[in-house]
């Protein structure tokens, strides 16, 4: 089940929001919240349940097991034992398949089989026992609510990554009150018009447009997935915040208008995030960070988007994609700072732009060699002319919607949304009351009329 | 963890939540429906509840479906997603043009070199049978009437199938209706809402037909009569479309003789036309009822002549045009005739055959070359082993 099934819209989500108002203030609420956020994960599939279950069960008591060691030796080898289970789990199904499924049929279909939201839910873990065995916190004391922790049906199969530390405070208290609910209504509202009128609609645009080699063509199809991803992760993860709030849970925003970064170190500071921070706080800081020796240092950014690219997928291009942002970053951090923070604020933006147009290329395409092709296409090289009918004919049918991507992305949508509350003011909650019922009816026209596609970060 | 504080608005939460119960509420109570006829298919009513289809995700995905599928107001949302469209400027919709008055398909692209292979198919059929074949393909209005297009409307390019008949064929005769089209191309010769020809855009490949056999015609002599002005087509279905209606009108002549028409199923009616198809949503089955594999229509017709016809649903209206040339017609669609070949072959004595195709199903669907290449396999194997002897 996803966040845009009819299913769940007008099934699950008031079933179990209404209900748990009974038991929200009971020592039941969190293993209500457990039994139906397994319900959610099992409804695409028993046997992804099973393995969610086992990833739980098993990261549980090895966190116990990390909590109670105080030999530091011994702790390490519980950790690196806990660890290595879930990375294994994570290599079968992710890379087992891609990197060694010449050698036989069933290895190459094992990333079909991959339970959705393994990566997200894995990490979720991982920081638990990272957290643990450092001290940040203590192991979870109830199964169940590190099972709400990890598989919290608001963000089991998409993030945003958890952070057990600085969560688990909540997992003991978590009210729902009459604004959280009101602010989770609106995020969850907010994330469903991302996804549904935009990101869904850019990827229609994008199996129009693909295979076109005009310039026109070819930065159309450039731009269509640069706004689907973002719409669509973004989407989703303001979703998966809503829903959190409705439950009482405060999850940070795993996004903060990544497109108006002035550099790719900005970018990534406002982008994904949760995975960011993980990498941070679970990778990068451990290696030694920054202090280190220059050389040293290097190799830690290049190894941390290194694997950054590997937890997006296994092919080339991904890995390409992760040494290329860490390569930026690097080109940032040593030459280019001192020149951005001068230049005109349109100019470092657009060099922002243009790279995570770029990345996005190597992101979006099956193999690196057409992925450098489409790059070409950007500079001129290898179109077959400038643009043709195909390319004019869905740059202007699609106006409306590279308007309204860009006031969502900019940020002006905010503004504009200030602006309607000053005039409106007391009038403003029934008007707000009255969109957010507007949206929510052309969303279902969307969904209804099948043009919904699933979400895309759920692949990775 | 440093919680923020949250100012909102507090009627948003209790009215979501009541939209959402309502809905969920009137789902369960409204009765669930096995068609739509808005989108012009089945609706699922049920999903598949077993420990493998849980197992694998089949029963959630079943459910889902039907959930969307009963969903209340399914028809008004449907629509109401056309007009959005439509209002944010997109002027495509599922590879359906929102033209000038009319939805046009986009010509599919063609599949497997389905073209070239059923050309060779029909050359050698031609020549193994021996009689006199004529090969009609019909465009669609995305390529008759490119006024009604949107401005710069990408359409798919049908020139390369055409010149591919005009040059390949060889032995069957190209009975081209493009400049009889083309000639009529501000006229209503292609439905609003639907995919096929109306029945004066039939007229005219009649009339190429015939004249291709060198049956002089004059349509002049057919009365269109009006039979429904609220047809709404595949086209309306796949898009949502409203406000565009069609008119199905008939073609009657004086000189229309008396025929049977013998069904698939072995039922015998006198008339070709199925007006109960005219309270469904699907009303060009009028003309010939719903895809058949075979029909056999015998007239009383003063000729000799007898028409071995092989098609799709586009050639459906244009019988009507053909009745009185022909002392039987019969009409096979290979997309659903499975035998043998030779039981129609020898079922009458054929002076004509044609094949009378939309470019879709010519330029996609292999049946008609699979159809023939069995029937050609056999009889040339025969020819050679003649030929051996």
């Amino acid at each position: 089940m996803v966040f845009t099934d009819l299913t769940f819209l007008f099934g699950f989500l008031p079933v179990v929001w209404l209900l748990y108002r009974l038991v929200a203030k009971t020592k039941l609420a969190n293993f209500y919240l457990l039994i139906a956020s397994l319900i959610f994960y099992g409804w695409g599939g028993l046997r992804s349940l099973a393995i969610l279950i086992l990833v739980l069960v098993w990261n549980y008591l090895a966190a116990g097991r990390i909590g109670l060691e105080e030999d530091p030796e011994k702790r390490k080898k519980v950790l690196f034992l806990a660890v290595g289970v879930n990375l294994a789990v994570l290599f079968f199904y992710r890379y087992l398949g891609v990197w060694f499924g010449g050698l036989s049929g069933q290895l190459a279909n094992l990333p079909k089989l991959m339970p959705v939201g393994l990566s997200f839910y894995l990490f979720s873990c991982l920081s638990c026992l990272f957290d643990v065995a450092s001290n940040r916190c203590l192991a979870p004391s109830s199964l169940i609510n590190f099972g709400v922790y990890a598989a919290f049906f608001g963000r089991v199969n998409m993030g945003p990554i958890g952070h057990y530390a600085r969560f688990e405070e909540q997992l003991t208290s978590h009210p729902v009150t009459r604004a959280k609910s009101a602010q989770g209504m609106s995020l969850f509202l907010q994330g469903m018009l991302r996804k549904v009128i935009l990101a869904d609609n850019f990827a229609l645009l994008y199996g129009t447009i693909n295979g076109n080699t005009t310039w026109l063509g070819n930065l159309l199809l450039g731009f269509a997935y640069f706004f689907q991803l973002y719409f669509d992760f973004s989407g989703y993860s303001r979703m998966a915040r809503g829903l959190a709030l409705l439950f009482g849970f405060q999850i940070d925003p795993n996004f903060n208008l990544p497109y108006t970064a002035a550099s790719v170190q900005d970018f990534w500071r406002r982008w994904h995030i949760s995975l960011t921070d993980w990498f941070r706080d679970y990778v990068y800081i451990p290696l030694g960070g920054n202090r280190v020796s220059a050389n040293r240092w290097r190799i830690n950014i290049l190894c941390v988007w290194l694997l950054t690219g590997l937890w997006h997928g296994a092919a080339l291009p991904f890995i390409v994609w992760g040494l290329f942002q860490g390569g930026l970053i690097l080109l940032e951090k040593e030459y280019l700072n001192a020149g951005l923070k001068k230049l005109p604020a349109v100019i470092s933006h657009l060099y922002l732009i243009l790279t995570q147009l770029i990345g996005w290329t190597f992101f979006s395409s099956p193999s690196l060699m057409l992925a450098l092709t489409r790059i070409g296409r950007y500079f001129a090289i290898g179109i077959s002319e400038f643009a043709d009918y195909a390319a004019t004919f869905e740059l202007f049918g699609n106006l409306g919607l590279f308007f309204l991507a860009i006031l969502l992305s900019s940020g002006l949508s905010v503004l504009l949304a200030q602006m309607f509350k000053k005039q409106l003011k007391g009038k403003w909650q029934f008007w707000n009351t009255l969109g957010w019922i507007g949206v929510l009816i052309v969303c279902i026209s969307f969904l209804v009329s099948a043009t919904a596609r699933t979400f895309l970060y759920a692949a990775f | 963890m440093k919680k923020k504080r949250i100012k909102e608005n507090r009627y948003l939460a209790p009215a979501m939540s009541l939209l959402l119960v309502c809905t969920l509420l009137l789902s369960l109570i409204l009765p669930d429906r096995s068609f739509s006829a808005a989108e012009n298919r089945a609706l699922a009513k049920s999903a598949t509840v077993s420990l493998p289809a849980m197992e694998d995700g089949t029963t959630g995905r079943e459910l889902n479906t039907w959930f969307s599928d009963q969903f209340p107001g399914r028809n008004m949302f449907f629509h109401l997603n056309y007009l959005i469209r439509k209002a944010a400027g997109e002027r495509e919709i599922k590879d359906v043009f929102l033209g000038k008055g009319a939805l046009l398909a986009n010509p599919e692209a063609e599949k497997n070199d389905n073209i070239s292979a059923t050309i060779n198919a029909l050359n050698q059929f031609s020549s193994l049978s021996g009689l006199p074949c004529y090969v009609m393909v019909c465009p669609s209005a995305a390529t008759v009437q490119p006024h009604k297009l949107p401005y710069d409307a990408p359409v798919r390019g049908v020139s390369p199938a055409f010149d591919a008949l005009a040059m390949n064929l060889n032995g069957p005769v190209n009975a081209d209706v493009r400049s009889a089209l083309n000639d009529h191309n501000q006229e209503y010769i292609f439905y609003r809402t639907d995919h096929h020809w109306t029945t004066k855009g039939a007229g005219q490949g009649a009339k190429t037909l015939l004249e291709s056999m060198s049956i002089q015609t004059d349509l002049n002599e057919f009365e269109l009569m009006p039979v429904s002005r609220d047809f709404q087509g595949t086209l309306a279905s796949k898009t949502g479309s409203i406000g565009l209606n069609d008119t199905i009108e008939l073609a009657v002549s004086k000189n229309t003789p008396n025929y049977l028409v013998t069904w698939a199923d072995g039922t015998k009616t006198s008339s070709i036309y199925n007006k109960a198809a005219l309270n469904t949503k699907d009303q060009y089955q009028v003309f010939l009822g719903a895809n058949q594999a075979k029909v056999r229509i015998d007239t009383d017709a003063q000729t000799n002549r007898s028409l071995l016809l092989f098609k799709d649903s586009y050639a459906n209206s244009m019988i009507q045009y053909l009745l009185p040339y022909f002392s039987s017609i019969t009409i096979v669609d290979p997309r659903y005739y499975f035998q043998d070949l030779d039981l129609v072959m020898a079922s009458d004595l054929f002076t004509d055959i044609a094949f009378v195709y939309s470019y879709d199903t010519f330029a996609t669907i292999s049946s008609l070359k699979d159809l023939l290449n069995d029937w050609n396999s056999a009889h040339q194997a025969e020819s050679d082993q003649e030929t051996e002897g």
